[in-house]
């Protein structure tokens, strides 16, 4: 594999990872809260929900034309969810 | 680097580090379909027939003999599938604790299906399996549930990611070409994939929904502040029953079921457990049969156990509980009969499949650029050789589990820890052939030694045990006719697999093959 290949996929990869976790984290313990329903089956839907909101993250992070836009938009979900979390605290 | 380049990428290498976990867990988990088919095959002493009140009145007289003034006692009845009964009892003072799964310890017994005491070979049987497919082994549980946790969620993204890769999904399932080397083994991964797409995407998501407050905790954090305060709202616990000492009869277990069938609305009971049993103080609850529904729930009713009254109904079912119960349900595909079982394990086998041919094609292309003689990378060879352990390896290793449960003799002292040792004996035997014989010769010997291992097995449980192929036809056994004819066809698949690994056609030796290199997006770089 070529070393720009070898630098994409470490750096794309490591987004994908750890800015996927962090906002199916945030985004679903978001959702969690602003649920308008009972709160264990908010709970539990977001949850569920938590791993799609981990692949569409982790897709961005791949398929961004460049690092710094695929983090830029993933940076920009992650703070949409901390407000939503935050203003149902 | 265009879309489908970048996802090529991002599938090919979610896929590859978590390949042979993967592999590990849809083989294991394919196999767990057959989870009491499996257990009914390793305890053949037991025979599926029941009577479900003498049953009761035997596990009854033998709990009061064997664990009289114990906390709890725990009858689980079996289902249309497994065979036996299982008793379990908790000594006084043991708080909480769950009777240890290795091995059969000394606080739990075997009754035949009229609830005569039975003397049944300790082995964790199906269970095996099915542990396996999420605990792993050898590695504390929650190490294991969090590397196959990661590695399904890694799966989830290569599900994603490959369906963008392949532009032409449909057309791609409809193309084989055989004997075309790194060319067969992209369409075989195709047509594996394609076929079972949404099963593959069903599993894996539903796989992480069963774990997901572990893998995922935050929004139980958020909303409740801890996991536990979660699960105290899901799964609502009835105060520890205390003991008075005034003593009162066992209750009415039989008439109690039929109450608690009635509240299911027509379900079945799977499991009893009397707490402070023999006291006046004593409760029952009544365990719903999980192959009942698709939802996934046991519906607990729990009765005051001297006067029959009813203490509490099962916890309501509303919407994300029901989500959740539907999807673990979905996954484990307890409610599946017949046909759809089938369909279960024959996707559960596409799946596995998928993962095998991904990860063969990962180092036939990178094979088919070296030229003939040149050894490849470090790295390509790596692959290669952890790939022959874990293809070649693992079935291999699964018979190897199945002959120590024939073999070891009944009577030994940690035989179910044993068999479990025999299977990663045999692996570590695998692991060795993969690592120091020549490639192409290192997958015909373990692919022809997994066939003659299925072959030689059916033959010898003719004679080993009362659940071989003719014992089963004679009494009219479908599930262990089933297992017998399975041994067989498998052993025919691993024959074949052995012959055409043998000639190069399969490209499994890689290299050789004069054709055009494919674009790296069609087979990620």
């Amino acid at each position: 594999m070529p070393r720009n290949s070898t630098n994409y996929l470490l750096g794309r990869g490591a987004l994908a990872a750890a800015g996927g976790y962090a906002t199916a984290a945030l985004g679903s313990a978001a959702i969690g809260r602003a649920l308008p329903i009972d709160r264990l089956d908010a709970t539990l839907l977001a949850t569920i929900s938590s791993f799609s909101i981990f692949v569409s993250i982790a897709v961005i992070a791949f398929a961004a034309e460049t690092f710094f836009r695929a983090a830029r938009s993933i940076a920009l979900i992650l703070l949409v969810s901390l407000a939503l979390l935050a203003s149902n605290a | 680097m265009n879309l489908r380049q970048s996802q090529s990428l991002l599938h090919t290498w979610s896929g590859l580090l978590t390949g042979w976990i993967l592999f590990t867990v849809f083989l294991a988990g394919s196999l767990s379909f057959w989870r009491d088919e499996i257990s009914r095959w390793t305890r053949p002493e037991l025979l599926p027939a029941i009577e479900l009140t003498s049953a009761l009145d035997g596990a009854l007289a033998e709990l009061n003999r064997r664990a009289k003034g114990a906390r709890s006692w725990t009858i689980e009845l079996p289902n249309d599938r497994s065979a036996g009964v299982l008793i379990r009892w908790q000594p006084q003072g043991e708080k909480g604790r769950r009777p240890s799964r290795r091995g059969e310890s000394n606080s739990n017994a075997w009754l035949d299906g009229t609830g005569r005491p039975a003397v049944v070979r300790a082995t964790e049987g199906g269970d095996f399996f099915y542990r396996l497919h999420f605990d792993l082994h050898y590695v504390p549980a929650i190490w294991g549930r969090w590397i196959v946790g990661i590695s399904a969620l890694l799966m989830l993204t290569a599900i994603v990611s490959g369906v963008i890769t392949h532009k032409k999904i449909f057309r791609d399932f409809f193309t084989f070409r055989p004997g075309k080397g790194q060319r067969s083994w992209l369409d075989g991964h195709n047509a594996a994939a394609v076929l079972a797409l949404p099963f593959h995407f069903m599993i894996t998501y539903t796989g992480l929904v069963t774990l997901m407050t572990l893998y995922m905790p935050w929004p139980a954090h958020a909303v409740y502040g801890s996991r536990e305060a979660l699960f105290a709202e899901q799964f609502p616990k009835s105060a520890e029953v205390m003991r008075t000492g005034v003593f009162h009869s066992l209750p009415h277990l039989s008439a109690l079921s039929s109450e608690a069938e009635q509240i299911w609305g027509g379900g079945r009971v799977g499991s009893i457990r009397i707490e402070q049993p023999g006291d006046t103080a004593q409760e029952v609850v009544m365990r719903r049969r999980l192959a009942d529904r698709i939802v996934d729930g046991e519906q607990p009713v729990r009765f005051a156990g001297s006067t029959g009254t009813l203490l509490s109904a099962p916890p309501r079912e509303s919407i994300g509980v029901v989500m959740r119960g539907a999807m673990i349900g979905l996954h484990a595909g307890r409610f599946a009969d017949g046909a759809l079982r089938w369909l279960y394990f024959l996707s559960g086998l596409a799946g596995t499949g998928m993962v095998a041919s991904g990860l063969v094609l990962w180092t036939s292309k990178r094979r088919e650029r070296f030229t003939n003689g040149a050894r490849g990378s470090l790295g390509v060879r790596m692959v290669e050789r952890l790939n022959i352990a874990f293809i070649g390896g693992l079935p291999l290793a699964m018979t190897g589990f199945l002959w120590g449960n024939r073999l070891i003799p009944v009577g030994w002292d940690d035989r179910a820890e044993l068999e479990i040792a025999a299977m990663f004996s045999v692996w570590s035997v695998a692991l060795l052939v993969g690592l120091t014989a020549a490639p192409r010769r290192a997958w015909t010997l373990l692919f022809a030694a997994t066939a003659f291992s299925l072959a030689s097995l059916t033959l010898a449980d003719c004679f080993l045990s009362d659940v071989g192929l003719w014992k089963s036809i004679e009494r009219g056994d479908g599930p262990m006719t089933g297992m017998a004819g399975g041994f067989l066809v498998f052993a025919l698949l691993f024959g074949f697999l052995a012959a055409k690994s043998g000639k190069s056609v399969v490209g499994l030796k890689g290299g050789g093959q004069s054709e055009r290199p494919l674009p790296p997006a069609e087979v990620g770089l």
